[in-house]
């Protein structure tokens, strides 16, 4: 089981992932009206250029609807991950595959704001944060792995 | 590979994984993993109480068996 001082992070994270998951969904209901705002303040900070096409608009929505579905993809795998180490299965090979997920994930999503810095510029902040979660959480994800690895030697050092 | 003879020296002492588990203060699931040749390494501490228990030497308990895939010392 997990030592107590432990749980209480564990348990506020849970909590804040499933708070985050919430506003996702209530993100992905108001989208449309999100991106039309979007453009517009496009249009305002840059009266030289065209505005955008309603093709080009529509695009730029499901890219939006993508990456609300992966950002809620990878709160899924954190909440998952944040349970088995709740049950203190901290150590195990579960653990390494949801931080692979989630690390996978925010590599897409940094993808995805790549593709929407075509129209906005500064979703290149974006690509960078996401890009560097991504990394920090596949060497933990690393790290993690090595320490599974140690536990199984120790496990069976009889 | 290394491998732990525990069930020969059992049956040689005529002995039960709880009696020997009770004699050596081992669990028998540990016990089982060491019979069973699933550990990855021994303690010299436990090699001594399965040695003092079974009264036999380490020898009795260890074997070697050469790899079928690792080249031959005289090859080399």
């Amino acid at each position: 089981m997990l030592r107590k001082p432990l749980k209480l992070p564990v348990r506020l994270a849970r909590i804040l992932a499933l708070l985050l998951l919430c506003a996702l969904a209530l993100l992905s209901v108001l989208l449309p009206t999100l991106v039309d705002l979007l453009c517009e303040a496009r249009a305002g900070l840059h009266p030289q250029l065209p505005p955008l096409p309603t093709g080009q608009k529509g695009l730029l929505l499901a890219l939006a609807y993508v990456m609300v579905l992966v950002a809620a993809g990878a709160i899924l795998f954190l909440i998952r991950l944040l349970r088995s180490i709740s049950r203190g299965k901290v150590f195990s090979e579960s653990t390494v595959l949801h931080l692979l997920a989630v690390s996978l994930c925010c590599f897409l999503e940094a993808l995805l704001f790549l593709g929407t810095s075509v129209w906005f510029l500064s979703s290149l902040l974006g690509v960078g944060i996401f890009a560097f979660i991504g990394l920090c959480l596949l060497t933990v994800r690393n790290v993690m792995s090595e320490a599974c690895r140690i536990k199984a030697e120790n496990d069976f050092t009889i | 590979m290394i491998r732990l003879n525990l069930d020969v020296m059992m049956a040689k002492r005529r002995i039960s994984l709880g009696e020997l588990s009770a004699r050596i203060g081992i669990t028998q699931a540990n016990l089982s993993i060491l019979k069973n040749n699933r550990a990855r390494a021994i303690r010299f501490s436990t090699l001594d109480a399965l040695c003092r228990a079974l009264d036999c030497q380490p020898a009795d308990l260890l074997e070697f068996l050469p790899d079928e895939e690792e080249p031959d010392a005289t090859d080399l």
